[in-house]
């Protein structure tokens, strides 16, 4: 077996793990979803029949088998509070989510790069300063209190942009702005290093000494070795993006999984929670997933 | 040239965004936006739970009897009504309702939404409030007959449930495009986004002045607020905290209305706990409490200090009752008196005090611990995500909370939360109070057919209810809204339900 392909097959048990983790939690947080779907007027019979209906009266460990067995059906029940299929629910979010993430890494990517070769290439000077100066002032900043800043800057007083909601591109900057700048600022970092590491190396002082133009150097020999470390972390990273997409679709009215996993959580919505955390567990690990495969892209030593 | 083009690349994809942005478009006249904080998740009516679909359903659907601004049920889908016995209610129809897809309304569509909430296995939030009715019978097209198995007085007001089509009422996706005869029909639904409704043509109430209503779902507090200012919500009702409203003021296109609101906010007691079932501890704790310091530090000065849960505009308003003003020297005397004195450490004994995560029920709660620690009484704040403090309080499992009851208009809520029966989850008597005299009131209140009789005894009730201080009664905060000057007509109902938009129109 290839190695990408043992490391397909050990996604499972970590997609199960995530699953199991997020079930019994979810079950066992205090607040009852049937108390809260018919509301403070229900009888107890009213409450035991829907939550018999529901499936909520077995014992956690039938529950869970149950959710396993529709799991392998490609069934995640219906969602409590929309009486809809989960996978509809989920379904209509997930673009919103992907678009936002994808958006973020974009700009985290544009950013992040030319400023991290930049800043290795001008080490010690002003540009250099300037990259780490504000990479440490990107990270630092939550996206709870960037976004509503970058909001009252370019909404507010300037009026360039939407506030917040989906309507056309120009809707997409803000949150993107917003979501991308930690990973951007982490990034910078990352490339930086990762550029000083390889433009002490000997082949490269060989490739400068032959007369190739210093672009090329740069951009040919020495980017593309430095890259790797770049591209795991930003595998890596991908999580935090998913999370902290929660917020910023808060705070930015954006319509997606973020959004729609805090309702579900709120209303003690088993089922829609438990999608959710799937949908974004599948999207960690296919990443990270897509990362290892990258590897062998970027460098040919790692194919196996 | 790899680098450079790199960089390049970098700087025309962000002029390209910044050449996207365009500035706000010019307003529709015809359009109005609402800005909502929650999803409503459900907009069938037999099914709804939650505020932001309830006061939605009465743009979309009819009910038999509606509630006016003042909360006092008027004639909707029924013209007119008789009660030949205390357990019968007669309901003749309004003849040329049409549903939205062109069906008119019978009596049989009354009867088919009835009955559908009452069937147990359908699961609707309303069924505990219809399981007075004994049966729902339609002698013809335009008569309805309700007959209960016993007599209620509060009965009208829960007629006010929208009536759904029963020629539609088993579709799979009912749901996804609901059908009523209300005076907007749906449009478009992006769940967590937005929800379009249309002006319905033919509406038995004639056409609303809107073409669109469209709720924007921002469920961000500052976002909300800003996008507002910035003229993007033209309507913002239930949601403005006292202090954005000198923040709206700002915005010239904006009128920002503040009147007197009926909702009741309140600091509950277990009346089970050792030491709250002492009612000198419970008067104490009342007259340690500042509400005009509260009122005017969180509030701005816009909320009412309230004595008991009907708002002085309810007809069955008590008000003489025990009122308990702020005289921390006699709340200290009355914690001596009760065996709490102080002790060496400068307090008399420790109490929690739950509430949500809700920002203004968090410095609320701060607010009143200063309150009692001034009085020699330690409180620990503990604030939960909704779902946990709201199990707890069902459970008795707190010391004190405070929460607040919304649009209360109809009085027998009285005996939904004070009765002794009333405990959850037959009802919302948390702090398992118990008054033998309370529970008869409130029982005769149910079955007098006597409006006079029925408000003496109510008000005799509420009267003990205070006495006993069940619950410290805090204020009603006064309802804020905020409309864009291009509109007119808006008018705030108690339960913050959307209904008046069916009259607004563009500004002369």
């Amino acid at each position: 077996m290839t190695g990408l392909g043992r490391r397909l097959l050990l996604l499972i048990p970590t997609v199960l793990g995530v699953l199991t983790l997020v079930f019994f939690l979810v079950h066992l947080i205090p607040g009852d979803p049937v108390e809260l779907m018919l509301g403070e007027t229900a009888s107890r019979a009213d409450l035991g029949q829907l939550r018999a209906d529901l499936g909520l009266d077995r014992p956690l460990s039938e529950q869970y088998a149950r959710f396993l067995g529709g799991l392998v059906r490609g069934d995640l029940g219906r969602s409590f509070y929309y009486r809809k299929p989960v996978l509809a629910v989920i379904g209509g979010a997930l673009p919103a989510t992907a678009l936002l993430a994808a958006a973020a890494m974009a700009v985290a990517v544009l950013v992040a790069l030319p400023l991290g070769i930049l800043a290795a290439i001008r080490r010690d000077r002003l540009p250099d300063r300037l990259a780490l100066f504000g990479s440490l002032v990107g990270v630092s900043m939550p996206n709870f209190w960037l976004g509503p800043m970058l909001i009252i800057l370019f909404s507010f007083r300037l009026g360039w942009l939407p506030v917040s909601g989906r309507e056309g591109a120009a809707s997409l900057v803000l949150p993107a702005l917003t979501l991308g700048t930690a990973l951007s600022a982490i990034l910078v970092r990352m490339t930086r290093a990762s550029m000083l590491d390889v433009l002490g190396e000997d082949y490269l002082r060989t490739a400068r000494a032959k007369g190739v133009r210093p672009v090329t150097v740069i951009a040919r020999h020495a980017l593309r070795n430095a890259l790797l470390p770049v591209v795991t972390i930003i595998g890596l990273q991908f999580g935090a993006l998913l999370s902290g997409a929660v917020i910023t679709e808060n705070v930015f009215a954006w319509p997606g999984v973020g959004t729609l996993l805090i309702q579900a959580i709120t209303a003690r919505d088993y089922p829609l929670v438990q999608g959710c955390v799937l949908v974004i567990a599948l999207c960690y690990v296919v990443v990270n997933f897509l990362t290892d495969s990258l590897y062998a892209l970027i460098d040919p030593r790692v194919r196996t | 040239m790899r680098l450079p083009r790199l960089l390049l690349l970098s700087v025309a994809v962000c002029t390209l965004l910044g050449a996207a942005c365009s500035g706000d478009k010019p307003a529709d006249p015809g359009t109005l936006v609402v800005g909502l904080e929650a999803n409503p998740t459900n907009l069938d009516p037999r099914l709804a739970t939650g505020a932001a679909a309830v006061r939605i359903l009465p743009l979309l659907f009819n009910s038999l009897l509606r509630l006016d601004p003042a909360g006092e049920p008027t004639p909707e889908l029924a013209l007119s009504w008789e009660t030949p016995s205390p357990t019968t209610y007669v309901f003749h129809l309004r003849r040329g309702v049409r549903f939205h897809d062109g069906r008119e309304l019978t009596s049989a569509d009354v009867r088919y939404s009835y009955d559908w909430m009452r069937e147990p296995g359908n699961h609707s939030p309303n069924q505990g409030a219809l399981a007075v009715v004994a049966a729902i019978e339609t002698p013809d097209a335009q008569t309805v007959r309700f007959v209960l198995k016993e007599p209620f007085a509060s009965f009208l007001q829960n007629l006010t449930l929208g009536i759904v089509p029963a020629h539609r009422g088993e579709a799979q996706d009912f749901v996804d495009a609901p059908v009523g005869s209300g005076p907007f029909r749906w449009g478009e639904w992006r769940p967590g986004e937005r929800l379009v409704l249309l002006a319905f043509d033919d509406a038995w109430e004639g056409r609303p002045h809107l073409d669109r209503v469209v709720f924007r779902i921002v469920a961000n507090e500052t976002t909300r607020l800003l996008e507002t200012r910035r003229g993007r919500i033209d309507l913002l009702w239930n949601n403005i905290p006292p202090y954005a409203a000198p923040f709206l003021r700002e915005a010239p296109q904006l009128a920002v209305t503040t009147r007197p609101g009926i909702t009741y906010q309140y600091l509950g007691f277990n009346l089970q706990d050792a030491t709250l079932k002492e009612p000198l501890v419970r008067r104490a704790i009342a007259h340690a409490v500042d509400r005009d310091r509260i009122i005017k530090a969180l509030f701005l000065g816009l909320a009412r200090p309230a004595a008991t849960l009907l708002a002085p505009e309810n007809w069955a308003h008590a008000g003489e009752v025990a009122s308990y003003p702020h005289d921390p020297a006699l709340a200290r005397r009355l914690l001596d008196q009760a065996g709490y004195p102080v002790r060496p450490d400068g307090s008399r004994f420790a109490l929690s005090y739950k509430t949500s995560t809700d920002r203004q029920g968090i410095e609320m709660a701060d607010l009143v611990s200063e309150d009692l620690a001034a009085v020699g009484i330690r409180v620990e704040r503990r604030s939960f995500e909704w779902g946990t403090f709201y199990g707890d309080i069902k459970a008795g499992n707190f010391q004190l909370y405070s929460l607040r009851w919304v649009g209360i208009t109809d009085p027998d809520t009285l005996h939904y939360i004070f009765h002794s029966a009333s405990v959850p989850p037959a009802g919302a008597n948390r702090g398992r109070y118990a008054n033998a005299e309370v529970d008869r009131l409130l029982d005769a209140s149910r079955s007098e057919s006597d409006p006079v009789a029925r408000r003496a005894q109510l008000i005799a009730a509420q009267r003990l209810i205070a006495a006993d201080c069940v619950y410290v009664s805090l204020w009603y905060p006064d309802d804020i809204f905020a409309l864009a000057r291009r509109f007119e007509g808006f008018e705030p109902y108690p339960g913050g339900q959307y209904t008046s938009l069916k009259q607004v129109r563009a500004a002369r």
